[in-house]
């Protein structure tokens, strides 16, 4: 057990507490839409799907959609080329260049398509930098428009990832002091009183929350920080001291691609055949193609597969692309299995929870809802105690806007995407508009209002019919029915409206109960302190 | 699918446990002023072994994937009976 | 603007808070915060960062050659964390000083050797 003196429990209880309260707000942006962001796969599946159910992403015949691609594409795109399984199976091809932008930053440039693999043809063909190919894409846009506010809250690079960085180094903190300070706390894991006063009890609330969350809230923290730093400023500053500032030159050393160049124009290979190959090899499904050098001797062609059952890291499947050979399987990093391999390996699936399917993802959900809980009621614990001062009743609207207006916020945006994008708008603009209109009228709403409890049950009450009312703005779109999704089995669908609607029904249920406990007021200063927690 | 049923069996073998330790926690019991008498530290530290087992057991077997799953579902299932007890608690109802 | 307001008069709370233990806070000890805000902010960010660079040099290639690279970015929220508890929470706020401070003119002078050696060389 840490025994620590009062003043270093002290100092430690205000870094747990002022680290939530300068960052609890973004931090809880960055939390919700996480939790939304777990099931970014089944958000463009089930708000982008094609007529009937992809069987299989890369059939028998991916070779020859991707050679006609490749066909009417300048060869100076040629350079590399990725493609994988996006919203509804659709399979996007990407052939590219790499180049840097007018800041000197690296960025990819060439032709991507979509393809329907179950009949081969293009859905949609667009040409540009990496960035205006993403813009113009609406099958993914509502999966993206929650992963890009969680990832950098759609802020620009690197400003973005270095706040969410900072953020996921509070949570880190926020989980630690929580820990140690609260450490006697353990011994009450089944206590949450209900009774007495109510602030006690909304301390409960949060602590159980937390207590019981610490361990998932210290590997979401340390991931997302690792992931947000990673690309920011890690591998730019690493490259410098390492590589002379070459990032391209670090990653190919660090990936442990051979660098073997040989330009001779050379016929490419059946990726069918490849595919084909690395499903056996690696006995299970694939998530991503990269070819380098299409249609030169040196080409290569490397197979990631998706996690085995009962594994949390994969090796990926090398072929050499001119002659279609199985050349070797490497890990993610490096070509031999390392330290430093493994640890990067376990990053992704510890912070995605995507290494068991539904089930695993589903635990990370509820996981990441715990963690947006705690930090929300830890906000109301912090700002109730001094919502009496004028200054912080300001932090207590501000609050409430963000606790119950962001969730609003996010669901209003799904009811922009549907009816934009059937009428041929841009997805993306009326997505952020409707997002950012709701949030300011939240804000209004919890400025305005005598008592916060009015603008909790309205927001909640507006998200309940919100969620509820989704699928049917889905479905007026354009989107299939029941009966159409479970004829075409877009079994998807189905479950997330009914995901949806029980989501709202929950929303509205807890309208039913007594506003939030924490916000009630009570006369005892002695328990308001204790409760705080200072 | 090995993955869902080794993580599903954990689960269930880890929730009843963890259960009894809920409804038998003495200071729970005091501060719903029940009349009922908790357990004793012996029967406690058995209840949190029996509550362990399957995750050590998959730990031990290597099945990792399984493991996260069964951690991150007794983390869940163990704060909503949190919450569920001390609702009953307030309806005055003894959910034992 | 108002969240701005609140949040530079949060950071006086955090001094009376921190500070608490003290009968009254005294101009020294006003410093004294004002000095491991400092140390466990900005300066501690910048030595991770060092430490994470400069381990690039120092740290084993291990078996796929790739460690030394790898290890430090992945490891940086810890290599971070590590260091602001210990900033935080070192009774003598000057040897914390030495300690950040040392670890970071050590990785300094680490990298600006390689840059100026492998500059050479090129």
């Amino acid at each position: 057990m840490i025994r620590l003196s009062q003043e270093r429990t002290k100092t430690l209880l205000a870094i747990h507490g002022w680290s939530a309260v300068f960052l609890g707000l973004l931090l809880y942006a960055v939390i919700l839409t996480g939790v939304a962001s777990v099931f970014a796969t089944e958000i463009g599946d089930w708000s982008s799907p094609l007529s009937g159910k992809v069987e299989d992403p890369f059939p028998a015949g991916t070779d020859r959609m991707i050679r006609g691609l490749a066909a009417t594409v300048d060869p100076e795109f040629h350079e590399e080329l990725f493609f994988f399984p996006r919203a509804g199976g659709r399979l996007w091809a990407f052939f590219h260049k790499h180049e840097t932008d007018e800041d000197g930053k690296p960025r990819e440039r060439g032709v991507a398509a979509e393809f329907d693999p179950r009949t081969g043809a293009i859905i949609q063909r667009v040409e540009g930098t990496d960035e205006a190919i993403e813009a113009r894409d609406e099958a993914n846009a509502l999966a993206h428009f929650m992963v890009d506010l969680h990832v950098r809250l759609h802020l620009p690079n690197p400003w973005g990832l270095l706040l969410t960085g900072i953020l996921g180094l509070a949570m880190l903190v926020a989980a630690v002091t929580g820990f140690v300070v609260h450490r006697h706390l353990i011994r009450e894991l089944f206590t949450l009183r209900r009774r007495g006063d109510r602030l006690l009890s909304a301390r409960d609330t949060h602590v159980i929350a937390g207590t019981w969350n610490l361990p998932f809230a210290f590997i979401l923290a340390f991931t997302g920080s690792y992931f947000s730093f990673g690309s920011a400023f890690a591998i730019p500053a690493m490259a410098m001291v390492a590589f002379g500032g070459d990032q391209e030159k670090m990653i190919e050393t660090v990936v442990g691609h051979p660098p073997a160049v040989d330009e001779t124009a050379a016929p490419m290979a059946d990726l069918d055949a490849m595919i084909a190959d690395a499903r056996a090899r690696s006995g299970a499904e694939l998530s991503f193609v990269q070819v380098q050098h299409w249609g030169r001797a040196d080409a290569l062609v490397t197979v990631f597969p998706r996690y085995r059952d009962g594994e949390l890291s994969t090796l990926s499947y090398v072929y050499g692309g001119a002659d279609g050979m199985f050349r070797y399987a490497k890990p993610a990093l490096g070509l031999t299995p390392s330290t430093g391999g493994a640890l990067f390996d376990l990053m992704a699936p510890l912070h995605f929870g995507h290494f068991a399917g539904v089930w695993s993802k589903a635990v990370w959900f509820a996981l990441g809802f715990a963690s947006a809980y705690v930090t929300i009621t830890g906000l109301l614990l912090w700002t109730t105690r001094r919502q009496a001062q004028r200054g912080w009743r300001h932090l207590a609207a501000a609050t409430h806007a963000t606790g119950y207006g962001l969730p609003l916020g996010l669901v209003l945006a799904g009811w922009a995407y549907f009816p934009a994008r059937a009428a041929g708008a841009d997805v993306h603009g009326a997505m952020m508009t409707v997002f950012l209109l709701t949030l300011a009228l939240a804000c209004v709403l919890a400025w305005r209002v005598t008592e916060f409890a009015t603008a909790r049950r309205a927001l909640l009450g507006a998200s309940g019919i919100a969620l509820i009312g989704l699928p049917v703005v889905r479905m007026l779109c354009g989107g299939p029915t029941w009966p159409g999704a479970f004829d075409a089995g877009l079994h998807t669908i189905i479950a997330f409206d009914i995901g949806l609607v029980i989501g709202g029904a929950c929303c509205l249920g807890t309208l039913r109960r007594a506003p939030h406990s924490a916000m009630q007021k009570t006369a005892d200063s002695d328990a308001l302190e204790e409760a705080a927690g200072v | 699918m090995t993955t869902d049923v080794f993580a599903a069996i954990a689960i269930g073998m880890t929730l009843p446990p963890l259960l009894v330790l809920a409804l038998r926690d003495p200071k729970r019991l005091r501060s719903h002023r029940a009349a009922q008498r908790g357990a004793k530290p012996g029967e406690r530290r058995a209840l949190a072994l029996a509550s362990l087992l399957p995750g050590l057991v998959l730990a031990a077997l290597g099945a990792w994937p399984a493991f996260l799953i069964w951690l991150g579902g007794i983390a869940t299932g163990g704060w909503l009976i949190v919450l569920w007890l001390a609702r009953s608690g307030d309806n005055g109802a003894t959910p034992s | 603007m108002q969240m701005v307001l609140i949040y530079t008069c949060a950071i006086f709370r955090i001094e009376s808070a921190v500070s608490a233990a003290e009968p009254s806070p005294s101009a020294p000890s006003r410093r004294a915060f004002w000095s491991r805000v400092v140390l466990a902010g900005p300066v501690v960010f910048v030595c991770a960062a060092l430490v994470m660079c400069g381990g690039a040099l120092w740290l084993p290639k291990g078996a796929a050659q790739i460690d030394n690279l790898v290890v430090p970015i992945v490891l940086f929220p810890a290599i971070w964390a590590a260091l602001f508890f210990y900033a935080c929470l070192d009774r003598r706020l000057g040897r914390a000083w030495g300690v950040v401070g040392g670890l970071s003119v050590a990785h300094l002078a680490l990298i600006a050797t390689h840059l100026m050696t492998s500059g050479a060389a090129a």
